[in-house]
């Protein structure tokens, strides 16, 4: 950037320290090995797992939990765990594409709003106001259902869900950032609003945001799985958790083990993901560190 | 009585705002709802003239504010499925909605508070370790997999409760508790965790304050100290907490109801989304929306009722 930035105030470290907070405390470190296992999982699972997690084979059909098959298969005979690897990068790409752009959207729509307010700014939170007055699920469904069911129109949903939620915080952040004393002698010694925006706002704003999009990260692999357990996500044959119990619902007589695993891997990588959420808040949220 | 009018006054705009989103969001659905009506065989005339009937030929602005004067007349359209009056049909699946919600939100409470003041009360001892861990889990299991194991255990392997269906309460009473235990179950276990771990924190810093040192020194039981002085104040924050979670019942219930045949407004709006219903799905969003509206305004009335400075505050 051509603008001279002025100096980075207080939390210039805060960016390196986040694995360390992570790290030291147990729950966060236990959590974090959960979310590697899943991210390994997701990238080199479909190299080294033998079977192909779409292609039917007839031969063996809903096969119970084995040592060839150790998840079982499913009512086209796929082998359960490589669609459950599979399933693991839709989930990990949900969480990414819909929380990153939610974040990136809403701060910079907070951050604006609360830096300049005027006219515009308040039309634009007040869009945010309506968007949260929606009970979450019932917006993603509803936006979905108007754009047509694919994984994309819910990755779409659940960030247009998640907007407001990133918009207010950033904002109300703002507003508490840009009165300090540093943001004022930044402006004293004659810096852009860009600049001051960058270099001294958001870093010391992003503590909240960060703790937030680690928690909503779970929520949007629980989101997006009710979509396509409803039917409105992932498409078959693609494996998406939720498609794959919506597929179970069929069998539970049949072939329980096509509802067990699909359901258990939600659990354990939404839990690593609040695990090493809660760990953040306690460190990072200094409200809330207080009264820990 | 100020406060109140301007909160009453802060609503309007919300609600004007969600029913603009409500009637776009079905307008932006791809296809015509005539040809999903009558089939893709019909007639040119025949599709201009329903259109012309149901006043879809007009622009938007005005097919707008007619949709709006029927709702606000209490007219929602009739279901182009079955041609029944949608706010009939939402009349009649509001009930068991309702009951659920109730149901969920009944248990939630019942071992969501007692659990949370023991966990703040036995702070870092062995209650605390589990009740945090059983919120965690609470809070990571998704629900809908949880009413599929529920299902899977008490209802396939020991069939202890029905799987599904819905008995009216008049017709038999013990029929229905039973078709509400797990639904009502899957939908308050989340519920259950985040009111636990918000009675815990509020409860951990209550007991940290003055006042509390006082009523132990004044020798009052651990009982009148915990309920009376402590638990009070901490009730605040879980009300608030409780009025969230409305939203979350609210959406919850969709998948739960769609899970357990629960013929509520989640079931009916996810039906009508796949029968591309479009008159029922704007009449269940759109009341479903304005209920979280309401419910919202009334946690904040109670929270006024309960704390006057947070109006003065305000």
């Amino acid at each position: 950037m051509s603008v001279s930035s002025p100096p980075a105030p207080p939390p210039a470290k805060q960016r390196a320290s986040i694995l360390r907070v992570v790290l030291r405390d147990p729950r966060s470190a236990l959590g974090l090995a959960v979310l590697v296992v899943t991210a390994l999982a997701a990238l080199l699972g479909p190299a080294i797992y033998p079977y192909d997690p779409i292609k039917p084979d007839y031969i063996n059909t809903l096969a119970p939990p084995s040592w060839a098959h150790p998840f079982g298969t499913d009512d086209l005979g796929r082998d359960i765990l490589a669609r459950i690897i599979a399933g693991s990068r839709i989930s990990l790409l949900v969480g990414c594409v819909s929380v990153g752009s939610a974040i990136l959207l809403g701060t910079t729509v907070g951050v604006l709003s609360g830096f300049y307010g005027g006219w515009i700014s308040m039309g634009l939170m007040r869009v945010m106001d309506v968007l949260f007055a929606f009970p979450p699920v019932l917006l993603a469904l509803g936006i979905t259902a108007a754009l047509g069911p694919s994984l994309t129109n819910a990755m779409l949903a659940i960030s247009v869900v998640y907007l407001p939620i990133f918009a207010r915080l950033a904002r109300a952040q703002t507003l508490v950032v840009r009165e300090q004393t540093f943001t004022e002698s930044d402006r004293a010694m004659g810096f852009s609003d860009l600049a001051i925006m960058v270099h001294a706002i958001l870093p010391n704003i992003m503590a909240p945001l960060i703790v937030q999009a680690s928690l909503l990260f779970g929520d949007a692999i629980i989101t997006e799985s009710y979509l396509s357990f409803l039917g409105l996500g992932t498409q078959p044959p693609y494996p998406s958790w939720g498609a794959m119990l919506k597929s179970a619902i069929g069998f539970l007589t049949l072939a329980p083990w096509m509802a067990w695993f699909p359901g258990l891997a939600i659990f354990v990588a939404v839990l690593g993901l609040n695990l090493v959420g809660d760990g953040l808040r306690d460190r990072l949220d200094p409200r809330l560190r207080k009264s820990m | 009585m100020r406060y109140l009018a301007i909160r009453l006054l802060a609503i309007v705009p919300i609600l004007f705002g969600i029913s603009v989103l409500t009637f776009l969001v079905v307008q932006m659905v791809p296809g015509d709802p005539i040809v999903a009506m009558i089939g893709l065989e019909a007639t040119d005339e025949a599709i201009e003239t329903l259109r012309a009937r149901y006043g879809l030929d007009q622009p938007l602005p005005v097919q707008y504010v007619r949709w709006l004067g029927n709702v606000l007349q209490g007219d929602l359209g009739r279901s182009i499925q079955t041609g029944r009056p949608v706010a009939t049909m939402l009349g009649d699946a509001v009930g068991p909605t309702v009951q659920l919600a109730g149901a969920a939100l009944v248990i939630s409470l019942i071992i969501a508070i007692p659990a949370g003041i023991l966990s703040a009360v036995r702070r870092n001892g062995p209650t605390d370790f589990i009740v945090s861990l059983v919120a965690l889990f609470g809070l990571s299991v998704p629900s809908f997999w949880l009413g599929i194991m529920l299902i899977l255990a008490l209802s396939i392997t020991f069939p202890l409760f029905p799987s599904s269906g819905y008995v009216p309460f008049m017709s038999d009473p013990w029929g229905h508790l039973m078709t509400l235990v797990l639904p009502a179950i899957t939908l308050g276990t989340s519920l259950a965790a985040a009111t636990m771990r918000m009675t815990r924190s509020a409860m951990l810093e209550v007991l940290s304050q003055e006042y509390i040192r006082t009523a132990w020194a004044k020798g009052l039981s651990p009982t009148a100290v915990i309920t009376r002085h402590a638990f009070r104040t901490a009730l605040m924050p879980v009300v608030t907490l409780l009025g969230i979670q409305m939203g979350q019942v609210l959406g919850g219930v969709v998948i739960t109801e769609t899970v357990f045949s629960w013929p509520g407004i989640g079931k009916l709006t996810v039906d009508a989304i796949f029968a591309r219903d479009y008159p029922v799905v704007q009449g269940a969003v759109l009341m479903t929306a304005t209920a979280f509206v309401l419910i919202n305004l009334a946690t904040d009335l109670v929270y006024a009722l309960l704390d006057p400075r947070a109006v003065e505050s305000a």
